[in-house]
């Protein structure tokens, strides 16, 4: 199995976390981990950027078929709800 | 034209355009009302202002256009009333309810842009979905206390590109449920979250929501959709494409040929029309409560009650059976039937905002309408 070392940090980059991870994880997978591990906030819900390219990551989607590379840095922003 | 000077001086600039548009804006809250503001100082020709909401004493921290004399007033009417004292040229308009109850297929199609300054996933899912079936172009605002981000989706110059939902996690699907027991009747005891906001991030939102509107007709406008995304502590931004899912709930799948109707909501009048013949099964916008069912295994004889209204106007509440008191009845509730099956009511009324047929490659919207309207 693939896998593919990036660096994961939060939207206010006070927390980053270099990784390796299986290319067959999701985008949600990842925000998962990230939600869990660094106890961001549950009643949130989450996007994961590769800011490489400045574009999205699906979140039902493996990695390794988005084009995420070794070395990549991926944010994780909150989905903005209020108006 | 005096009014528009500073303009004018810009080279790029293209007042006529800005006059001709005709924008729809969806929730007249605090990034509502920074949206509606812009516009109408830009010079925007024709705005409608949607919000079934009334103004309270707390808005006021975050809603340029309202003052402690509007609390109580419906937000629309005083968001409108605004925009008249900012520019008597602009023609405004106001509907009080929401997207789906107070917009037609006309309404929207005859806009040139929406903008959805809502509170809320399940509202932003149904304005996306209007707005990608009816080739509109969207533009989507959100906020917290820190964070901005503002979205556009060009469905209009381009229908293949991706839609809200295509980047949507499975958590806010999870979210949406909570509201909701099984098979969407509304939860009782549901309360929903307050987030977060301030004036700060609202007028950040309006004005890149308005920027994002204003540069989208620019020859060198970036093309697909696309997201800002800004931190207003940190003072920093980013520019994001949207990329598009071959999963969407939303637009995976959608024929690309399209053929949109209005008609009488009478299943008499829908199989009449036409539906008779049909091959496929319909779809409906809105999950209906077909009917409450009691088990045969309760010692209790309600039996089958027919319903066929929307689920969302029932709560699980009405589970509880007016026979023996037990909450023991089971809601049968779908949003697809064949034919034969929406033929079995006969005399009652299709409820939802629109049905959904896909017949050879070619999907019919079909809108619904009450009463006697002629088209």
């Amino acid at each position: 199995m693939s896998e593919v070392s990036v660096i994961i940090r939060t939207a206010d980059q006070t927390r980053k976390a270099e990784v390796t991870l299986p290319g067959s994880h999701t985008g949600a997978d990842v925000i998962q981990a990230a939600v869990d591990n660094w106890a961001l906030p549950k009643d949130t819900d989450y996007s994961l950027i590769n800011t490489r390219v400045a574009k999205t990551i699906q979140p039902t989607i493996a990695l390794d078929t988005q084009g995420v590379q070794d070395g990549d840095v991926l944010e994780v922003q909150p989905m903005l709800v209020a108006g | 034209m005096e009014r528009y000077l500073r303009h004018d001086l810009i080279d790029w600039f293209d007042q006529e355009h800005l006059r001709a548009t005709r924008a729809l804006v969806i929730g007249a809250g605090a990034v509502g009302n920074e949206v509606v503001k812009n516009l109408a100082l830009l010079g925007v020709g024709a705005i409608t202002i949607v919000d079934f909401d009334k103004i309270e004493l707390h808005n006021l921290t975050r809603s340029v256009l309202f003052s402690e004399d509007d609390v109580g007033k419906y937000k629309a009417e005083v968001a409108a009333d605004a925009v008249k004292k900012l520019d008597p040229n602009c023609c405004v308009e106001f509907l009080i309810g929401d997207i789906w109850d107070a917009v037609d297929f006309s309404r929207l199609r005859n806009s040139t842009v929406v903008f959805s300054c809502v509170d809320g996933f399940i509202a932003r899912i149904r304005i996306n979905q209007l707005c990608s079936l009816l080739g509109v172009d969207l533009i989507n605002s959100g906020i917290d206390s820190r964070y901005v981000s503002a979205e556009i989706f060009p469905f209009m110059r381009d229908p293949e590109v991706a839609c809200y939902e295509c980047n949507l996690p499975p958590s806010v699907y999870q979210r949406v449920g909570e509201r909701f027991s099984c098979g969407w009747l509304k939860k009782v005891a549901f309360e929903e979250k307050k987030v977060p906001t301030t004036a700060i991030t609202a007028s950040y939102a309006g004005a890149l929501a308005t920027s994002l509107f204003l540069y989208s007709f620019r020859e060198d406008a970036a093309s697909g959709a696309r997201r800002v995304f800004l931190d207003s502590v940190a003072h920093t931004s980013s520019s994001i494409s949207l990329s598009k899912s071959p999963m969407c709930a939303c637009c995976a799948g959608q024929a690309k040929e399209r053929v949109i109707i209005r008609a009488n909501r009478r299943i008499d009048d829908l199989l009449l029309d036409g539906m008779a013949s049909l091959r496929s099964s319909i779809m409906v916008s809105d999950p209906i409560l077909v009917s409450w069912e009691t088990p045969i295994d309760f010692n209790c004889e309600e039996g089958r009650e027919v319903i066929f209204a929307l689920a969302s106007h029932f709560s699980d509440a009405d589970a509880t059976c007016r026979r023996c008191g037990l909450k023991h009845r089971l809601a049968v509730i779908r949003d697809q039937f064949t034919v034969e099956e929406l033929a079995e009511f006969r005399g009652m009324k299709l409820p939802g905002k629109f049905a959904s047929i896909e017949e050879d490659g070619t999907q019919i919207l079909v809108e619904l309408y009450d009463g006697d309207e002629h088209e």
